[in-house]
């Protein structure tokens, strides 16, 4: 049967909706477990650091000031967006001038630390600014399930959505810290699955959405390009086809729509560049990254006179970033030609493209190691050393991230808003964590943990035979008698 | 086409429609504000206000003071990387971030912008203007001798923090060092203590200031030897200390805030400091001539009416500001009057 109007088509589509659930009946028990840890925890904990950006956007666009209205939110709008109708159904139950207090004896704490800021969002905020993210989590999961499910067997399929969705990294990301990375790292998968499928204009769309969630989707435009060039050319030397022009046309036709989405934003306002790019241009280093040591010298991580240069350091970076994303996807394309198949040269190119914008960038946290996950758990299919991968930088990730700050610094929205634990506790244990010397002192914790994560994340770039990483777990659970 | 696909589409289309709404079609406060004035033995002021209800819970300050001027002068923040540490030169990026914002949230037609080393030197040679200085900066008693000569023609100058202030005198092993024109004022590092031993001053409360946790604070002693005035908040510890202090000189003005840009956002940071700086400018209380007579109204979600009568015995020109005072919705409204004459 074909049908010729569109409504009528997503009409039939949409009928395929309880078919479609019923697929995931298998995961039932996964997706319950997950959504209630996450939703226990979400409305107690926050980062006081992330946090405060998105409530200040949030009561900015309820009071009609806009996304960048105090210049508070210096990310690309399409989170802001997101978060928007979850703010406004919570407004209506609740006055948003509640929505965060400003507590006086944090202030001293956050003067030392650097790292507070001493507002401490409402549980009820919290949840509306976390229920995105925990939803964003589960479709991820699903999108991830669906696809294994095609391309591999149930099997696979539930344990990377298993691998996913009760991921501690994954749960702490969204419930705890409140960071909405998985949107653009859910934006980049799409992509991946729409360009394998051949729908190049979706692919492209969601590639363009990626980029007004989180700016770092834009380096893997090389790569899609490239692959949409040359993909199949049936040539040992990749050349130029009518096919792969029409397929990249596609792309960036795909590309250019997804800029309607925040065309109200390039209308109104012109400071929005400035709010992003801002950040984009600041100057401090360090974490998971190949700059983690930098924190630890005098300039406490930001750039040291040690990195004379005409061109500047941060555009050094920048550069050597291009160029080594143009590598990789000029050998994805040349390996296209016989050794691997279309998805795995989507997949270990993006996973490679992604890899060294996360170990090159200035700063590197525990939530961008979100953006790597899928493509980890995709390639994790097909070779064992990549699911090792996610068990390795879980745990990096989540003792980063509790280091950096310490437990308690996340725990404030249920001192504040309960009887549970008393401020000054808290900030008493803060201050604590802060002060320590010698070996456990939280500096020392978090560069090695850094220094770990970054020596992981320079191994995802190495070929296996160069991992020493992977060649150390072998040998370790040989030596534990187990399986590798 | 596959259900994923639709999904998608609806996604990308709940997004255009979202963008839509945030961008321009959520409605904003906005602050009805009509001023009468009457001239006999003394000036009489009456300013009505109203302001309509909303979902957020609200208070409206309104105040009225005399200026002896009037400009809408650009406002030019320093800002040179050759001179500037990275933490610096990202402070005060980001403070003129925030002063854009706020400058914008106000209506004001004021324009801000940074200048270099050059442009700051072309600047004080020339006519007054407002200079923010919210860095270190030429440690050369030329220069700083320079900036005070600007400032006595007319400037305005915002200094941010005792380094950013050119022409202060050097303590070198406990006697002042510099030009005897160079001011004498002493910084004391602050400890916020909770806000214990905090009161705000007759501008702070009016003006509802936010940078209220510096980490240094000015002697109050030495801002009255000066025959300055205290427009932030007094902490009592050993001494009486100042988060902010105005100093007429010559025909320009001072206005000192006593601790550097520092960490963290919402009490000390970049963010307050351009709210403040933005509020006293748009108001012209760098001119300020006569007291301030101010009022706050709470109404929860409610609307807001009322007038404030103010008495002056002389006055020429009269700046009248009434604002939301807790920034989420950033309604203000000014209104500069000429006694005499039309506003």
């Amino acid at each position: 049967m074909r049908l010729r109007s569109c409504p009528l088509k997503a009409a039939f589509v949409l009928s395929e909706i309880p078919a479609v659930l019923r697929s995931f009946r298998p995961l039932l028990l996964v997706i319950v477990v997950g959504l209630l840890v996450r939703f226990l925890i979400a409305p107690w904990t926050s980062c006081p650091y992330d946090v405060y950006p998105f409530y200040r956007s949030s009561v900015d666009m309820l009071a009609g000031a806009g996304v960048y209205g105090h210049a508070s939110f210096s990310y690309p709008p399409l989170f802001a967006v997101v978060l928007y109708p979850f703010v406004l159904i919570l407004s209506l139950f609740m006055d948003p001038a509640q929505f965060g207090s400003l507590q006086y004896s944090m202030v001293d704490l956050a003067h030392m630390t650097g790292m507070l800021v001493p507002v401490i969002t409402h549980p009820a905020f919290n949840l509306a600014l976390k229920t995105p993210l925990i939803l964003a989590d589960l479709v991820m999961g699903l999108v991830l399930y669906r696809f294994v499910l095609g391309v591999k067997d149930e099997k696979w399929a539930r344990r990377i959505f298993v691998l996913w969705f009760l991921n501690p990294l994954v749960i702490w990301i969204s419930s705890v810290a409140g960071q909405m990375d998985v949107f653009p790292a859910l934006m980049t998968l799409i992509t991946l699955i729409a360009f394998y499928r051949k729908h190049y204009i979706v692919a492209g769309m969601a590639l363009g959405l990626g980029v007004f969630f989180k700016l770092y989707p834009i380096y893997l435009i090389i790569l899609y390009l490239a692959l949409a060039l040359w993909l199949e050319s049936g040539s040992k030397f990749p050349r130029l086809t009518n096919t792969g022009l029409k397929r990249s046309s596609l792309l960036v036709l795909g590309g250019l729509v997804s800029v309607v989405v925040v065309l109200p934003f390039f209308l109104s306002s012109d400071l929005m560049f400035d709010f992003i790019f801002r950040r984009a241009g600041y100057t401090s280093y360090g974490g998971l990254n190949l700059w983690f040591f930098l924190p630890a010298l005098p300039s406490e991580g930001l750039l040291p006179d040690v990195f004379p240069s005409i061109i500047g350091f941060p555009t050094f970076i920048f550069l050597s970033t291009l160029i080594l994303v143009f590598a990789v996807s000029g050998i994805m394309v040349r390996r296209l030609s016989g050794e691997i198949d279309a998805l795995k040269a989507l997949s270990v190119g993006s996973l490679l493209t992604v890899s060294v914008i996360i170990f090159l960038q200035p700063v590197t946290n525990p939530q961008h190691l979100i953006w790597l996950l899928p493509f980890l758990l995709l390639c994790s299919v097909e070779e064992k050393r990549w699911e090792r991968k996610i068990y390795l930088l879980t745990v990096l990730g989540l003792l980063y991230f509790i280091w950096l700050q310490s437990a308690q610094a996340l725990l404030y929205p249920a001192a504040v808003y309960t009887d549970l634990i008393p401020i000054a506790d808290l900030n008493s244990a803060v201050q604590t964590y802060y002060t320590s010397a010698g070996l456990l002192s939280r500096q020392t914790l978090v560069i090695v943990s850094a220094m770990l994560g970054g020596i992981v994340g320079l191994t995802l770039l190495l070929p296996r035979r160069l991992d020493f990483v992977d060649k150390l777990w072998e040998r370790a659970a040989r030596l534990l008698g187990g399986d590798a | 086409m596959k259900l994923s696909y639709v999904l998608f589409a609806l996604f990308a289309i709940f997004l255009v429609l979202a963008s839509s709404v945030i961008q321009g079609g959520v409605h904003r406060l906005r602050i009805d504000l009509e001023v009468e004035i009457e001239e006999g033995d003394e000036v009489w002021v009456n300013a009505s206000y109203s302001i309509g209800s909303s979902s957020f819970s609200k208070s409206l300050n309104v105040l009225c003071f005399p200026i002896s001027q009037w400009h809408s002068w650009p406002i030019h923040i320093f800002e040179d990387a050759r001179v500037l540490d990275p933490y610096q030169s990202r402070s005060v990026h980001g403070l003129y971030d925030h002063l854009r914002t706020e400058m914008d949230l106000i209506g004001s037609n004021v324009s801000v912008s940074m200048v270099n080393l050059d442009g700051l030197m072309e600047i004080i040679d020339g006519e007054p203007s407002i200079l923010i200085l919210a860095s270190r900066t030429l440690n050369e008693t030329g220069y700083g001798a320079s900036v005070l000569r600007w400032v006595e023609r007319g400037g305005v100058l915002f200094s941010v923090g005792n380094e950013s202030l050119p022409f202060l005198a050097k303590v070198s092993g406990g006697e002042w060092v510099g030009p005897d024109e160079f001011l004498r004022l002493r910084y004391h590092p602050l400890a916020f203590s909770g806000g214990e031993g905090m009161q705000p001053s007759t501008a702070a409360s009016a003006l509802s200031l936010e940078n209220v946790a510096p980490i240094a604070g000015i002697d109050v002693e030495d801002v009255e030897a000066y025959g300055g005035t205290v427009i932030g908040y007094h902490y009592q510890r050993e001494r009486d200390l100042a988060s902010a202090a105005l100093f007429r000189i010559g025909n320009g003005t001072l206005i000192a805030f006593a601790g550097p840009i520092s960490a963290p956002f919402v009490t000390t940071a970049e963010d307050v400091i351009a709210a403040d700086i933005a509020r006293v400018v748009a108001c012209g209380l760098q001119w300020i001539s006569g007291p301030i007579f101010w009022q706050t109204e709470s109404a929860g979600q409610n609307a807001i009416a009322g007038v404030l009568s103010a008495t002056f015995e002389s006055a020429e020109i009269v700046s009248v500001f009434a604002f939301t005072n807790d920034d989420f919705q950033a309604a203000h409204s000014i209104r500069i009057a000429t006694v005499g004459g039309s506003p």
